[in-house]
């Protein structure tokens, strides 16, 4: 029925050697680095959820990070 | 690993080309108008008049121009395959799809026109959902027709070209009553959902909200969008989308035959549909069934602008929720959520409805009364053929795509607490269309 991209985006404020230990546990989790831009890690097999629990798990608070789950309608769905 | 999608520009998007096609023909009928060629946009606007008797009479309708169609299928035919090159659809096979899905279209277009099953009240919307449905359900659609069924891109063309044709003083007017009658229905539905999921069947939160946003605010879009802010299970999206699609299309029959029952007007009927269907295109078709302008221009008005432009609003106030009240969170430790919330799930066509409809509204009013009224038979009235046509390509695919077996696999709880909604969303929209504000919606011309 949907499909779904899961982002997560370390918080401006986290210090550089920070956002990059959020980003390599990202890696870990299967989340890809967006080529472009600020740092973006996607993941359309990742939930959010699952994604925010294993953050909290290795550590990282809610507020160092930002999350962006985006659904979007298979084919067919009206 | 996943195998991810790069994050795609604004102009690769469906929604995005859909603006840009539908301005096209907006801006293409208006030059033709000014540079006096109106003729070269008639040629594309096929008109099927009524007929009766034998099919020889429906093809010598067809016959009396036999460019029509031809000139139609090629106007649309290069719009959508420049649209699939940007967006990077397989161009070949579209086009070929999109040549069957306009056979179709023609065939269904002339079934709808004749008389005897005008009379019974099949119109073309009705006849396209049942041809697509009986074949979509037993037949094996080849995958290259499949790429040309694009309901939700055909439904926002046509949108945005009706835009075209509601003066931007009738939207003004009917904001503020769309959006507080929108409001009333969509508080009183969510509630309604929402409550029954949690407090009766005990579901969680974010699948009720989800629940309750496709019943309440604008079907499946809303509910892909509260569950992306909320942040719902993937599986309960899916069962919210099937939901909405089971009841969307039980009330593009149910609505319209309720609306004649009952001897409302096209307005007030329009207007109730807008309130209580819970789909753009299955609202559309429900609209259309009634083979009045009126209750389309009435449907627009409640649906896109009183339902469909707040959706983004109430993705920030569930977000918001979820991530406190849903997570036991303290707002100073609670994951920020910013107001780009809104602008993410914002529905971008309605701009193209708003644009298209400013555009034509300026136009008239810097040109003589006479001159108007020659703008109107020349301009908009092939303008508005051209729309039916979008819309009847979004009824023919949502018959085609629409797969019962597929939609049967949610559990009786959502399906009970969706029903709650029902329950209170139609009766309640009924009785504000055809009491509350009646006199407004009876007098949409």
């Amino acid at each position: 029925m949907v499909n779904h991209v899961t982002s997560v985006m370390p918080e401006r404020s986290l210090s550089e050697a920070r956002a990059a230990d959020l980003g390599a546990a990202l890696v870990d989790l299967g989340f890809e680095r967006d080529r472009r831009g600020r740092a973006v890690f996607r993941s359309t097999t990742v939930e959010a959820a699952a994604a925010r629990a294993y953050l909290r798990g290795r550590g990282f608070g809610d507020r160092e990070f930002r999350l962006v789950l985006v659904y979007e309608r298979s084919w067919g769905i009206l | 690993m996943s195998a991810l999608p790069a994050a795609r520009p604004w102009h690769r998007h469906e929604e995005a080309w859909a603006i840009f096609i539908a301005m096209g023909l907006v801006l293409w009928v208006t030059l033709g108008y000014f540079l006096g060629v109106s003729r070269l946009v008639e040629a594309a606007a096929l008109n099927i008049p009524t007929w009766s008797g034998g099919l020889a009479t429906a093809t010598k309708a067809l016959g009396a121009r036999p460019a029509a169609p031809l000139a139609l299928f090629g106007v649309f035919l290069v719009a959508f395959s420049l649209a699939s090159r940007v967006m990077g659809w397989d161009v070949a096979r579209y086009a070929a799809g999109f040549a069957l899905l306009f056979a179709c279209s023609l065939l269904v277009a002339l079934l709808g026109s004749n008389q005897t099953l005008k009379s019974w009240q099949l119109e073309t919307p009705l006849i396209a959902l049942a041809v697509g449905m009986a074949l979509g359900n037993l037949v094996a659609l080849p995958a290259w027709f499949q790429s040309a069924l694009r309901t939700e891109f055909y439904v926002k063309v046509g949108i945005v070209l009706l835009g075209a044709t509601l003066p931007f003083s009738i939207i003004l007017k009917a904001g503020p009553l769309a959006i507080a009658q929108a409001t009333v229905v969509a508080v009183a539905t969510f509630l309604a959902i929402y409550l029954a999921a949690t407090r009766l069947f005990g579901l969680d939160p974010r699948f009720a909200a989800t629940l309750g946003a496709g019943g309440s605010i604008c079907g499946v879009s809303a509910s892909i969008a509260i569950g992306g802010a909320c942040r719902a299970e993937k599986s309960h999206v899916s069962v919210a989308v099937s939901m909405v699609v089971v009841w969307a299309i039980a009330m593009i029959f149910i609505l319209p035959v309720g609306a004649r029952v009952l001897g409302l007007s096209p307005g007030v009927a329009g207007a109730w549909i807008g309130t209580s269907e819970f789909a753009d295109a299955a609202g559309f078709a429900a609209a259309s069934a009634l083979g009045d302008d009126r209750a389309v221009k009435t449907f627009t008005l409640m649906k896109v602008v009183g339902r469909d432009m707040f959706v983004g609003v109430w993705a920030l106030l569930v977000a918001i929720l979820s991530v406190t009240v849903w997570e036991r969170r303290r707002a100073s430790e609670a994951e920020r959520v910013g107001g780009g919330e809104i602008w993410r799930r914002f529905p971008k066509f309605v701009l193209g409805f708003l644009g298209a409809s400013m555009l034509v509204t300026v136009v008239l009013a810097s040109i003589d009364a006479e001159s108007g009224t020659r703008f109107s038979s020349e301009a908009l009235a092939p303008l508005r053929t051209l729309r039916g046509w979008a819309f009847t390509w979004t009824f023919l695919s949502i018959g085609f795509t629409t797969r019962f077996r597929e939609l049967t696999r949610f559990g009786w709880r959502p399906l009970a607490a969706f029903a709650v909604g029902v329950l209170v969303n139609v009766p309640l929209g009924y009785w504000l269309s055809s009491h509350v504000f009646a006199s407004y919606w009876a007098g949409v011309r």
